[in-house]
């Protein structure tokens, strides 16, 4: 899986322009003028507006707490790029993802964005900022039990902190989460390619229970912030 | 690159989707950090809580006897738990005879009676041997019961909390266990917080939380319910397993791993040793069958794995 992200990267960057700026001869000041003018005009266009279904692969591997993490995910997105920049943004997306493929009654989130683009030669970095809420999977829930012969001494338990309401089952154990994303893309035809980066911040809890002759002596509790690091590498095609 | 081509290209990541092994998480490795013990069976592997439900049938002593002293001698089972009558009958003298650690259920129709603290003086002293006591099961949902609302339970488990407190403060008390499938039990978990179940009126170094789960929806609304309203008490799995007894062995080893790292499941109890030979709702559940005869008895591929039967015979 690693490979095939990686491969995907390195397609996208092999295609990248990297040509240096051609001198400008002296002689043709005035007409490079004119033309650094119109394209300041169209500094505020961007240049393939229109709507786009994705479809988007999201790979996590990485540790939190010394636990390692190991997951794929797919996110349908419909994304917009604006024919005119709005507040420096370029567009923005709505998305649905999915996690945890086994259980259709949670993994659910909702999520969007909004984002910035900066294009050269069809190819197209776009950096974005969003939010996602949903019903999680127990994918990040963990616990250490410690054992001294058959008798508990203690034990710690990791978990995603609810945040959200959620209209299923429980309420109030949904997640709302911001996340940042980096990516880099290409459009060919009516489709785009993009891969990039997807980083959440989420919170959670470190909770720890001490015993001695099987009753509870002492509890710890930590929260904190971490960032949940991702990889994506979507495709999408342009509906409008 | 055509829409056409876009278009299959785009399907074609969609129907990957559907490769469930790829998107799905793989159960967690038995590890001594998960808490559980290593079973050989003939499927592999599996991580299993050595605690089972044991049904107060004296007509069936023989073989219980039988299928929890070959389970002891292997380290499969440590504790069982049993629901209590008002005396000690010959299945509890027996299970306390092979020096397993009982825990005693309180019926829910007790928790209804004018005087819940009396009922729990008689138990203490009918059954000194119990450190835990569960107070009521499925209150609300246990079929054939009478059924008891959870705002009469809470009622009634903070007169007997108060009590226990005063009188009999080693004794640690154990919630109700809730339902063991779709979202019925942890929204009752969740009632029960709303109605006073939170560290302040009930000490977490008193109380454990006991909830029954059975079905994939039940655990995950369990996990988000206790992180997000019940963190600090401990959890104890209080019914778990599956009616397919083909299918025993594969519940233990999927679902008994996330129980106790995702739900932090201190312990898990299968249900049950025997849940009778004839009913199509219950009989599935078993580990053992027709025990009343012991020439006649059998074991599900889990209790042969458990007690280290091949064939129907002890190794």
């Amino acid at each position: 899986m690693k490979k095939t992200l990686l491969l995907a990267a390195l397609f996208l960057l092999s295609r990248c322009p990297l040509h240096a700026q051609t001198p400008v001869p002296d002689t043709k000041k005035q007409a490079v003028k004119t033309e650094k003018t119109a394209k300041a005009d169209k500094k505020k266009e961007n240049p393939k507006p229109g709507t786009y279904l994705k479809v988007i692969l999201i790979h996590g591997d990485f540790k939190i707490y010394s636990y390692g993490y190991e997951f794929n995910d797919l996110n349908f997105e419909i994304e917009n790029h604006w024919s005119k920049q709005h507040v420096g943004l370029a567009g923005f997306s709505i998305g649905y993802r999915k996690e945890d493929f086994s259980a259709a009654e949670y993994g659910h989130f909702f999520n969007s964005k909004v984002f910035w683009k900066a294009e050269k030669k069809g190819f197209y970095f776009k950096p974005g900022i969003g939010g996602e809420w949903g019903k999680p999977s127990p994918r990040f829930e963990q616990t250490r039990f410690n054992y001294k012969g058959k008798e508990l001494v203690s034990y710690e338990r990791i978990y995603l902190k609810r945040n959200a309401w959620m209209p299923i089952g429980v309420q109030n154990t949904g997640t709302l989460n911001p996340f940042v994303e980096l990516g880099i893309g290409q459009k060919v035809g009516p489709a785009i390619f993009e891969g990039g980066a997807r980083i959440g911040y989420d919170k959670f809890t470190v909770h720890t229970f001490q015993f001695q002759n099987g009753n509870l002596i002492f509890q710890g509790l930590n929260g904190e912030y971490k960032f949940v690091p991702t990889l994506y590498f979507g495709l999408g095609l342009k509906m409008f | 690159m055509t829409r056409r081509e876009s278009l299959v290209l785009l399907s074609g990541t969609l129907l990957s989707g559907c490769n469930s092994k790829f998107f799905s998480p793989t159960a967690p490795s038995i590890t001594p950090e998960s808490g559980l013990i290593r079973v050989d069976t003939p499927e592999g592997e599996i991580g299993w809580s050595p605690y089972l439900v044991v049904q107060p049938d004296a007509t069936v002593l023989e073989g219980y006897k039988k299928a929890l002293m070959e389970m002891k001698a292997r380290g499969n089972v440590r504790g069982v738990r049993i629901p209590l009558n008002s005396f000690r009958d010959p299945v509890v003298e027996m299970v306390s005879s092979l020096g397993l650690e009982m825990i005693g259920i309180i019926s829910n129709e007790e928790l209804l009676g004018p005087n819940p603290k009396a009922v729990i003086d008689h138990y203490v002293a009918t059954f000194p041997d119990m450190r835990v006591l569960q107070i009521g099961n499925e209150v609300s949902t246990l079929p054939n019961t009478k059924k008891v609302t959870v705002e009469q339970y809470m009622d009634a488990f903070k007169k007997i909390y108060d009590h226990v407190q005063s009188r009999y403060p080693s004794l640690i008390l154990m919630t109700q266990s809730t339902f063991g499938s779709g979202y019925q039990g942890s929204n009752e978990l969740k009632r029960m917080v709303d109605l006073g179940l939170n560290p302040n009126n009930f000490s977490n170094q008193k109380i454990i939380v006991g909830i029954n789960v059975y079905t994939e929806v039940a655990f995950n609304e369990y996990v988000s319910t206790r992180n997000e309203f019940l963190s600090g008490y401990r959890f104890w799995v209080m019914e778990s397993g599956t009616l397919n007894p083909a299918e025993h062995i594969s519940k233990v080893r999927n679902f008994y791993p996330r129980l106790a790292t995702a739900l932090s499941a201190e312990r898990i109890y299968w249900y049950a040793l025997w849940a009778t030979d004839d009913d199509p709702e219950h009989a599935g559940y078993s580990l053992i069958k027709h025990p009343r005869f012991q020439n006649q008895m059998t074991y599900s591929p889990l209790g042969q794995a458990l007690v280290g039967v091949q064939g129907g015979i002890v190794k």
